[in-house]
Formats: C-alpha cells, sequence, structure tokens
C-alpha cells in the first residue's frame, strides 16, 4: 500500500492518467451484473442453504447483442483473501450452465442450481457461494481456459475459442469474451433477508422517458437508422430525443421505497446504500458510478450526445443498474435517437 | 638575481593531536591507522636575499619547522636549523606567506607539522628588465582584514590568462614577468564574491595594488550554515565523501542536503523521486535514518521534495550503504545518520529562503558563554498554489503541506561535558474530498486523506571521562501519527510513542586497541486501528492495481508495545603497520516475536600504499518482521527475524589531492523473510523467503581543495537484486532493481558570483507486474487484474538532467542569493508504471514528474 501510495497521490496532484474510455462507455461484449433470484421468494436476492436460486447474467453489447455462448460452473469458494475468487468444491446439477440451448440460439444466460446444505457451507466456513465461467460473443468458451481460471491458473488468459480451438481476439490483440465470477452471499437471516433493490423511474430532463424506448430497446435493433422510429411520435416526445451537438441531458433515477433495507451486522445497525452504475453504448457521462445513500432515494447525473451522428439518427442504449452492495440488483435498460444537428425532424 | 629552491625533508604528522582537537567527539570511532596524505606546496614566496657582510655565499640553505593548518595556511614557523639572522628572517617571512594544499588523513584536512628546506640561491644579475611585476593585497572591505587564500586571474589584453595565482594567509600576492600592457584582474573571492580591476604595469617596475571584498561575515558563515558532509566512518567498508559546501549547491535537490543522499552510489531512483531510501537492492523498509543517533519514522517530507530537517543546521551525514557497524541493529539494508549543528558560540547567524516550494528561517546564537541555541522553521507553499490547478470535481479540503521545526540548546558545563537539548518534529497533510466515486473505481471517493507527524524531543550528555573512556547517553521520546484513508474502504490510524535510549563507552585500552561496549533501547507503545483489506506484502506484491471494492474487509485494534532492546561490542585493532581489523558483535531481543538475533561483523583495512587502501568486510545483520507481518491480528506472531549476510570489499584510490576513485564490490545474502501465505489465509505471512543481492560501484570524485571553482563527481552501479518467495518458487527481481545507475554531477561557479550546475541520472526502469487479463467482478460491478509473472517486465531507462542556476549579491553584513532549481530540464517523459482502463484490457505508461522549476531567494545573515 505505501508503494501505491506515492504515485496515487501524485497522479492527483499532476493529473499524469491516460484518458481511457470511461467504464460507463459501452464498446465492446461487457457483463454488467448478475441478478439473483431465489425460487419460492420473489424479492429475496441471497439464497439461504438448500435454496434453489436462479442467476441471470446481464449481458450488453454496443449495438445489438449478438448471439452468445457461455459456460458456468456453482461451486463453494476456496478459502482467499486476495486475488481473484478460487473455486473448492463444485456444485453438481446446474442447469442451463452451458448454453445456449439449442432450441433458442439467442437466448440470455439464465442458470438454476441448488445452493449446498448449511453443513457443507460450515465445514468449509463458506459465507457464500460462487459462480464463475466465461461468456462469449464471438466462437464458444474455452475449456482449458475455464479450468485454468478456475483452478486458479492465469498464464492462458483467452476465454474463447474458434472451431479449431485457436484464441479469438480482436483487432487489438485482446482477447474477446469474458471471464466471470458471480459472489452470492448466503443468506443467515431468513427472517430479515436481504431483498433486491428495485428502480421505480428513471427520467430524462425531469420528464418522463419518451417513446418509443421508454422500456427497454429491442435487442436486435440497429444503431443506426433509428429516426425512422420517431416518425409515429408526437412532436412533444419526438422532441425528447436529443439532437447532436446539444447541451447534455439530465438523468434522474430514482428506486422503490425499502430498496435502501437496513441490516445488522455484529451487533451494528447499517443502512445500505444503493451504487448506481451508468452505462450508454454512445455519447458519455460524466461519471461512471453514483449513489444514493439514505434518506435520498434518487440521483441525477448528466449525458453528453455525440456531436455527429448519422443523418438516420443514432440509437444510444442506456442501461441502469443500481446494487445494494450485498448482492441485491435490478436494472432498467432505455433508448433515444441521436437526431443530427439541424434534422426536419429535431426540435425547434 | 636569486633563485631560490625548496624541498621537503622530514614530514611528520600531528594528526592525532590536531584531529582530536578539531574533533572532539571522534572518539566515537575506534582507533585506526591514518592514511596520511602529506601537505603540498601550491603557493611559493620567494624571499629576499639578504644584505650580508663579505662574500655573498652562492647557496644557503636554513631548514624551518612549519605548521600547516587544515585550510593550508601556514599557522606557525621556527627556524630549526639556522644560516644565520639575516637569512633566517628573510625565510620566516616568506614562509609565513606559502599556501599548502593541506594534509589529510583520509579524506579530511588536518593540520600538519612539517620540515622545509629553504634553499637561497645566489644568481647572476639580471640583464635588462623587459617586464613588470604586480604585487598586491587583497583585504576585506570592512575591517580591512587580509582575505587569506583567494584566486587571483590576471588576463592579458586579449583576454588570455596569463596568471592563475593564490594569494597567501595575509592576502598578499605577487606576479612576476609580466609583458608591459594592460591587464584584467579578477579575484575570485568565493564566499566572498569577485572582484575586477585594470591595471596597467610597465617594464622594469612593480605595480603595487590593495583590493578589497565586499562582505564581510558571509565566509564565516558559511562555515555555520551549508555544513553537512556524507562521510561513512572508516569503520566500515564503504567510505564516501561529498564535500559540506557542495550538498546545497547540487542541482535537482533544491538546495536539500539529504536529497542529495539519492545521488551516491548504490542509492536506487525511487519512482517519482518520492523520497525512499533504496539502498544496494534493500527495500526502503530495509533501511532506517537517524538523527543525532535517534531513529526517525520519516526522512522526507510528502512527495520526497524536502527533508525533514534543515539542511543549514546540519553537521554531516553519515551514509553506510552496507555492512556498517554493530551501533547500527534492527535493519538489513543501509543507515543514514544525520548529524545536527551544534548552534553558533560567536554571535547570532541567520538564513530565510522562500521558493514556489516552501518557504523557511533559521536563526542561532548565544546566550551565554556557556549556552547557545538554534531554531528552523519550514512550511510548504504548495497549497497555495495547487488549489488552483486541481479539478474542479476534487474538493480540496487541505492541500499538500507540511511543517517541519528544529530547536537545540547546547550547554557546556565543563570542557568535559556537553549536553544538548532538541526539540524538532514535522508534520504533512493532504485531504481530499471526491465528490463522486472517482474514475471507474466506486470505492474511491469520500474522504482520502494522508497525513504523517512525528515530534521527538531529545537529551544527549557526552562526557569525558578521565584520559581513555568517553561516554554518550540519549534519551528520545516522541510521539508520532500516521493517518491514511481511502473513502470507507480503507482506513489506517496509527499513533506511535517512541523512546529511545542509547548508551555507549569508548575506552582507549592501548595505542593499538580501543573498545567500543553500548545498549540501544527501542520501546514503542502502538494503538493503531486497520480497516481494510488483508494487507498483503510490501515488496514482490504486483502490480497492486484492482479496486478496493468488494475485498474482504479486516478490522483490525491494535495496542500493544513494541520493546526491543540491543547489545552491541566492538574493538578496533591496528594489526602491523598496515592492517586494521574491525570486529564487533551485536546482540538484539526483538519483543514483538519473541526471537534473539546475534550478529558477528567484522572489517579488515588494509593500507597499501599512503593514497591506497584496500577493505574487506563481512557481517551478519537481522532485522525484525514489519509491525503488520507480526502482529497477531493481521499477521504471524511467530515470525523469525529476517536476517542478512553482507559481504563487501572496498578499493579507494588518491591519485592526486582533491580526486579520489574508488570500487566496491558487494554480496548480500537474505533469508528468512516473510513471505505471504498463498491465498492470503491465516497466518497470513510464514518465515521461507531468501533473497540475494549482488554488485559493484564506480565513483570518481573531483574537487580542488583550494581556489576551487568547480566541483564534480561521477558514478555507476551495476547491481542486481532478486528474491524468492518460497522453496516452490522462481527467483524473481526485486521491486527496485536497478541493474544500472549512472550519476553524473558538475557544478561551476562564474565570476560576477553566478554559479551554474547540472545533475544528470541514467537508470534502467524500475520491474513491473504486467497484468495479463481480469475477471468480471458482478457483486461489486469492478474488475479483478490477473497478475502476470512478478516484476517480470521492466519500464524503459530513465535518463533526467537537474539544472541549477544561482546568483549571488554581497552586501554589507549580508547577502542575498536567486536560484532557479529545475528538475527534468529537458521535460523527459520518463515511465514510472504502467496505468490500466477500467478492466485492464489497455495499457498506457504512467509517465514520471515533468520539468519542475523551483524559483527562489535567499538571504543569509
Amino acid at each position: 500500500m505505501r508503494r501505491a501510495l506515492g504515485p496515487i497521490l501524485l497522479c492527483l496532484v499532476v493529473a499524469c492518467s491516460e484518458s481511457f474510455l470511461p467504464a460507463s462507455a459501452i464498446d465492446d461484449l461487457r457483463v454488467i451484473g448478475a441478478r439473483i433470484d431465489v425460487e419460492g421468494a420473489p424479492g429475496r436476492a441471497n439464497p439461504s442453504p438448500e435454496d434453489e436460486v436462479q442467476a441471470s447474467i446481464l449481458v450488453i453489447d454496443q449495438g445489438p447483442l449478438p448471439a452468445l455462448t457461455w459456460s458456468f460452473l456453482p461451486c463453494v469458494p476456496a478459502p482467499t483473501r486476495i486475488g481473484v475468487p478460487i473455486c473448492g468444491a463444485l456444485i453438481q446439477g446446474c442447469d442451463g450452465c452451458t448454453g445456449p440451448p439449442p432450441s433458442d440460439p439467442f437466448a440470455l444466460p439464465v442458470l438454476r442450481f441448488q445452493v449446498p446444505s448449511e453443513e457443507e457451507l460450515d465445514a468449509v466456513e463458506a459465507r457464500e457461494v460462487l459462480l464463475q465461467g466465461v461468456v462469449c460473443g464471438e466462437g464458444v468458451p474455452s475449456a482449458d481456459a475455464i479450468l485454468e481460471f478456475l483452478s486458479g491458473v492465469s498464464d492462458d488468459l483467452a476465454p474463447c475459442e474458434d472451431a479449431e480451438g485457436e484464441p479469438i481476439v480482436d483487432e487489438d490483440e485482446r482477447s474477446v469474451g469474458r471471464f466471470v465470477t458471480v459472489q452470492i452471499p448466503i443468506e443467515r437471516d431468513a427472517e430479515d433477508p436481504n431483498l433486491n433493490p428495485g428502480i421505480e423511474n428513471v427520467f430524462l430532463n425531469e420528464s418522463d422517458w419518451p417513446p418509443p424506448y421508454a422500456e427497454g430497446v429491442p435487442r436486435e435493433a440497429p444503431a443506426t437508422g433509428c429516426k425512422a422510429a420517431l416518425d409515429a411520435l408526437n412532436p412533444e416526445d419526438r422532441a425528447k430525443h436529443p439532437v447532436a451537438g446539444s447541451p447534455a441531458s439530465t438523468i434522474d433515477l430514482s428506486v422503490t421505497p425499502g430498496s435502501l433495507q437496513s441490516f445488522t451486522v455484529d451487533g451494528q445497525d447499517f443502512t445500505e446504500e444503493i451504487q448506481v452504475s451508468w452505462l450508454a453504448d454512445g455519447g458519455g457521462f460524466e461519471v461512471s458510478f453514483a449513489f444514493i445513500t439514505a434518506p435520498a432515494d434518487k440521483v441525477e447525473t448528466r449525458w453528453q450526445p455525440f456531436t455527429e451522428v448519422p443523418t438516420d439518427g443514432r440509437l444510444v442504449r442506456f442501461n441502469l443498474v443500481v446494487r445494494d452492495g450485498r448482492g441485491g440488483l435490478d436494472r432498467v435498460e432505455r433508448g433515444l435517437c441521436v437526431l443530427p444537428a439541424g434534422s426536419a425532424q429535431s426540435p425547434p | 638575481m636569486l633563485r631560490l629552491v625548496g624541498a621537503f625533508l622530514v614530514v611528520w604528522i600531528l594528526a592525532s593531536s590536531a584531529q582530536a582537537q578539531a574533533e572532539p567527539t571522534a572518539g566515537a570511532e575506534p582507533e585506526k591507522k591514518p592514511l596520511i596524505t602529506p601537505p603540498k606546496l601550491i603557493r611559493f614566496v620567494e624571499a629576499d636575499y639578504p644584505e650580508v657582510e663579505g662574500e655573498e655565499p652562492e647557496e644557503t640553505v636554513v631548514e624551518l619547522d612549519l605548521v600547516v593548518g587544515k585550510d593550508g595556511r601556514v599557522t606557525e614557523v621556527n627556524v630549526a636549523l639556522s644560516a644565520g639572522e639575516a637569512f633566517d628572517e628573510a625565510a620566516l617571512a616568506a614562509a609565513r606567506q606559502f599556501v599548502f594544499e593541506p594534509a589529510r588523513t583520509d579524506w579530511e584536512p588536518i593540520a600538519a607539522r612539517i620540515r622545509y628546506r629553504y634553499v637561497f640561491e645566489l644568481k647572476a644579475p639580471p640583464e635588462e628588465i623587459t617586464t613588470g611585476w604586480l604585487s598586491g593585497t587583497v583585504l576585506l572591505a570592512e575591517d580591512d582584514s587580509p582575505a587569506g587564500s583567494v584566486g587571483i586571474e590576471i588576463a592579458n589584453e586579449r583576454g588570455e590568462l596569463v596568471r592563475d595565482l593564490v594569494s597567501g594567509a595575509d592576502g598578499t600576492f605577487i606576479a612576476t614577468d609580466l609583458e608591459p600592457g594592460n591587464y584584467e584582474i579578477t579575484i575570485v573571492g568565493g564566499e566572498y564574491g569577485d572582484l575586477e580591476a585594470e591595471e596597467e604595469l610597465a617594464a622594469g617596475q612593480v605595480t603595487e595594488v590593495i583590493y578589497r571584498l565586499g562582505g564581510k561575515k558571509r565566509a564565516a558563515y558559511r562555515g555555520f550554515g551549508e555544513t553537512a558532509v556524507i562521510d561513512a566512518p572508516p569503520r566500515e567498508v564503504v567510505k564516501r565523501t561529498i564535500d559540506r559546501e557542495e550538498l546545497t549547491r547540487i542541482p535537482g535537490t533544491r538546495g536539500d542536503a539529504l536529497r542529495a543522499v539519492e545521488l551516491l552510489p548504490g542509492v536506487a531512483r525511487p519512482p517519482f523521486g518520492i523520497g525512499l531510501l533504496i539502498v544496494r537492492g534493500s527495500a526502503p523498509q530495509d533501511s532506517e535514518s537517524f538523527i543525532d543517533g535517534i531513529p526517525v519514522p520519516l526522512i522526507y517530507h510528502f512527495g520526497g521534495l524536502t527533508s525533514v530537517y534543515n539542511s543549514y543546521q546540519l553537521e554531516k551525514i553519515d551514509f553506510y550503504p552496507g555492512n556498517f557497524s554493530v551501533r547500527y541493529g534492527r535493519r538489513t539494508g543501509g543507515i543514514l545518520e544525520v548529524t545536527t549543528r551544534d548552534p553558533a558560540q560567536d554571535r547570532i547567524h541567520g538564513v530565510a529562503e522562500i521558493s514556489v516550494i516552501d518557504t523557511f528561517i533559521t536563526l542561532e546564537g548565544p546566550i551565554t558563554d556557556k549556552i547557545s541555541i538554534s531554531g528552523g522553521l519550514r512550511r510548504s507553499l504548495i497549497d497555495l498554489i495547487l488549489p488552483a490547478v486541481l479539478p474542479d470535481d476534487i474538493g480540496v479540503r487541505q492541500a499538500p503541506v507540511y511543517i517541519d521545526y528544529q530547536f537545540k540548546l547546547k550547554f557546556a558545563p565543563t570542557k568535559r561535558d556537553r549536553i544538548r537539548i532538541s526539540a524538532y518534529g514535522s508534520s504533512d497533510r493532504l485531504e481530499l474530498i471526491l465528490e463522486e466515486a472517482s474514475g471507474d473505481d466506486p470505492a474511491i471517493r469520500g474522504n482520502t486523506q494522508f497525513s504523517t507527524s512525528f515530534y521527538n524531543n531529545q537529551i544527549d550528555w557526552t562526557r569525558r571521562v578521565g584520559e581513555k573512556v568517553d561516554q554518550e547517553i540519549a534519551f528520545n521520546v516522541g510521539p508520532s501519527k500516521i493517518t491514511f484513508g481511502l473513502g470507507d474502504e480503507f482506513r489506517l490510524e496509527g499513533t506511535f510513542l517512541q523512546t529511545y535510549t542509547r548508551a555507549e563507552w569508548r575506552y582507549q585500552v592501548t595505542e593499538r586497541v580501543r573498545l567500543i561496549a553500548g545498549l540501544d533501547v527501542f520501546i514503542t507503545p502502538v494503538d493503531l486501528l486497520y480497516v481494510g483489506p488483508q494487507p498483503t506484502t510490501q515488496e514482490g506484491g504486483g502490480s497492486q492495481q484492482g479496486s478496493l471494492a468488494g475485498q474482504e474487509q479486516v478490522f483490525a485494534d491494535v495496542n500493544t508495545t513494541v520493546y526491543r532492546p540491543g547489545l552491541y561490542l566492538e574493538s578496533g585493532l591496528r594489526l602491523g603497520k598496515f592492517t586494521e581489523l574491525i570486529l564487533g558483535l551485536r546482540v538484539d531481543y526483538f519483543g514483538d516475536i519473541d526471537e534473539f538475533a546475534v550478529d558477528p561483523r567484522v572489517t579488515t583495512i588494509f593500507s597499501v600504499r599512503p593514497d591506497m587502501r584496500v577493505k574487506l568486510g563481512v557481517g551478519i545483520f537481522s532485522q525484525p518482521p514489519e509491525f503488520q507481518e507480526s502482529d497477531a491480528s493481521i499477521g504471524n506472531p511467530n515470525l523469525e527475524p529476517i536476517q542478512a549476510v553482507h559481504v563487501g570489499a572496498g578499493w579507494e584510490y588518491d591519485p592526486i589531492p582533491g580526486f579520489r576513485f574508488g570500487v566496491e564490490g558487494f554480496y548480500k545474502y537474505l533469508w528468512d523473510r516473510a513471505i505471504q501465505t498463498p491465498n492470503g489465509e491465516a497466518p497470513f505471512y510464514v518465515t521461507g523467503g531468501i533473497g540475494r543481492i549482488y554488485g559493484a560501484e564506480f565513483s570518481a570524485n573531483f574537487r580542488p581543495a583550494t581556489g576551487r571553482k568547480y566541483f564534480g563527481y561521477l558514478s555507476y552501479t551495476l547491481s542486481r537484486s532478486e528474491r524468492k518467495d518460497g522453496p516452490e518458487e522462481p527467483w524473481r527481481l526485486f521491486d527496485f532493481d536497478q541493474t544500472h545507475i549512472l550519476t553524473a554531477a558538475f557544478v561551476y561557479k562564474f565570476p560576477r558570483n553566478w554559479e551554474i550546475g547540472g545533475t544528470f541520472r541514467l537508470v534502467s526502469g524500475n520491474p513491473n507486474t504486467p497484468v495479463i487479463g481480469s475477471v468480471y467482478d458482478a457483486l461489486n460491478d469492478v474488475y479483478i487484474p490477473i497478475d502476470g509473472r512478478v516484476n517480470s517486465i521492466r519500464n524503459p531507462l530513465f535518463n533526467e538532467l537537474n539544472v541549477r542556476v544561482q546568483k549571488e549579491w554581497i552586501f554589507k553584513g549580508w547577502q542575498l542569493a536567486l536560484f532557479l532549481d529545475i528538475r527534468n530540464a529537458y521535460n523527459q517523459m520518463n515511465q514510472e508504471g504502467i496505468i490500466y482502463n477500467y478492466d485492464f484490457s489497455q495499457q498506457s505508461p504512467l509517465l514520471g514528474l515533468p520539468i519542475i522549476p523551483s524559483l527562489g531567494v535567499r538571504g543569509q545573515l
């Protein structure tokens, strides 16, 4: 830590950091979270021993989401305090851990398995179960890479491979696909379980999100050509879609009452803080993360649209994810069509 | 008419008495056979051939006993073999004006008594005189007292330098056989400033002149001010010296003497120049800094810009890169000992300086004839500048501020006793408020705070007991505190109350045997609160990238007392004519791990020739594990002491006065290093790491002793430092392994008190651990980096030029200096590391500090 301190502080002083794309900018395949639901207990985020759980791996991409392949393994973690969590004993009987199923090539990874018994967890002092694996937008998960990843070996890290078994890399020689680890805390207090938070509303410039993407964006919707989709809108809704180069828009996100749960650890009372992840595949957020701290129930950020877009418009997908820090998660998707400057369709 | 020939007959040195007189505390050193360099005549003065009755003899010899002072002046002269009153008087008058390159023992000038044979030769009358002479005296303007030895440059009308003289102790000089014409005379007055004049010389005439230099007292003040000397005692294998006058003039250090330590051979360059002391491949925590024999928690302020003790109040700096004496323990790397200067006893002195980085003031002077005091205060000015340049979304609650102070009282109740009471301290503080999560790490937000402080209070008493025993007792107590917080994810608050006692007795058993016995006791109550991820090893910890978010937090609330007493015994034996043997034994107890350590050490010095020495040393060195490694709540109290064997050999050669060439080879082997358990699980650390370090250091120093206008040095270190973190692990590079370290420094003083200097460094880049992939942590929305092999890549070669320009003005009773110290003068974009994007799929060089000019002004009273 002492070694890192100097450069950290000096970087703050001299602003020596390189300007990479921020985490909020979606420019390739990304996993943005895992929603955990407990079978038979709606709203619960953390399973108890022997509960059946459903883990929905949330995946997005810049533009339409391609067909995905994935491979996951649930396990009880091996003891470790540093680095990537490591699997100990594997949990057998995972439904959907390898996909997609032949019946639905465009399926998203939704996995189901049963949490081991309390005795099995206590035997290794486990306070969570792990779900580790790979998601690929091209090719298929590399079995060798997964095995090495699960066992903590890190010399070969190309997660996806082609039909010949060769690692798939992009034009910058970077491996495509994502290694993912999902830590699922075990609920020890069934009387006061942790619940998934909920996103109540998302407002654009202090008004309702305009159609046609007020409830989401079709998976296959192309990145360009959205201008035509606005033709059916009334002028007021159409005017809510930004024009290239226009000032930044404000986006407000509020959570449902009860999202900020109170809980007790070692006799001390705490209240959750909601972490908001702002993600968009175009334009730019002013920050990648924000926080909702009680008693507040909403947070605002600003998003700057493109300065130039195609004449038929550029569709921007927004993904907003909230986390309670204890395993609870919710996510919404919205869309805006950024119109070219001077477009007849643009608002005055 | 007369031709005078001088020759040395016999040289015998008053080294013992003269040195003891000049350095009353030299009793700290064991008896040794000194390397003596005799004085060398550099200014000869012709005596008038006296009037004698009868026939003038062709050759007459007067033998004189001269005492040559440390400054090269003749302080005493007597006739040892008379040639008659007239010749004796003439020889005495001439000899009093001689100037010598002083005698030296080892590297230090000393007073010496020599016998000088003054020969008068009768010469044939000269032919017609076609040249002129310039004879003069250089005085101080204030009181017309002789200026002493100053340089005199005589240039002809074409600007060609035709004479380069040094005046005698009485300020007189004479230049003979100059072509008639106009000459430009430059008096290089050193600390008194330069003086220029034009003179016209005629054939057959002696032109008598008197020059007066301005600025009384300034030279005297120099004796109090820029006073630090980096010099290891001779009982170590390696001895290095940077002259006291040079230390505050080295470019890139902003006049900070302790910063100059970083430029010595074997000292690695810390990243960003943040002030870590990395000695011969040892980790920063393996070396220790002392002030007046007391360990200090830190020696540099925030970012390494400035040291915590004002350079104008330092007496000397001893630097031990390895094989150090048993006086020092608990460390396996190197030792830096800073000795502060006693307050001035003659009158009030002071220095005030302000630059864009900081400002300070010092004052000192006598209270009575037995008591004198000094004080100093420094404060940074960065906090006035930084808020204007930081981004708006970073709320600066407390910009970097550092303060240090020094107070010292010296009381000499008798000639055998000296008591000193001192208080000094340092405080650094930085606090930022990040309104939103910073960049791509949701954990970096809120209050980011870093502060350190220590306040040492010390009393020491030295006493001469009888004729053969010296006693030194010192006691220190002082709190220190560290606070480091990164939002809610990391917090460290520690308060330490350090008490340190040292007692040492030095006994001169016989002329050839000296014994030193001592004890030091380190007792420190610790109150520490830690919240954060499981601490990882400080060295070899990999890329240390990744977010704090989601890491399992550990909590430690520690209240304990660290107890570490040590005993040591050392003997210095002179064996025969050429050999000195130093044997030492140190026993330490480390209460935090309940372990003893016994460290034997031996050093041998062979004086091969008067100008050449060979030193060999070997010893065992022990060090307790770091606090976080051995504390029961976050570490393992059953660790063993870390141990090292140092093997060193040095060769020194002084081919001419003022020039030294040295080669030192070293090998260190470490064992019982604390290493982290594979997954960071309890007991968190185990004993089992080893290390090896080997290399060679080459150095050349050049500093003419008299009438100097320049100095310089060149050093090169070739080394390799490796670690092995367990029996099955491969060897890896040490975090700060730097294969090549080349340092060159040169400073030249121009006329009119202009001074320009440069320091150039060419150093291998530090090793790095690459991040070769990442895993998305869905719970916390961050990416966990996956490290490649530890320290398997290296930053590119580092190069940097520092430049310092200074102009001084001399006024009556005080002087003013304006200086510009430019660090990284050509704005080299050196790489100090690697930064990654949010998912570690892209990387970019982390660049070092850009050009940093520091303009300042300094006044000295």
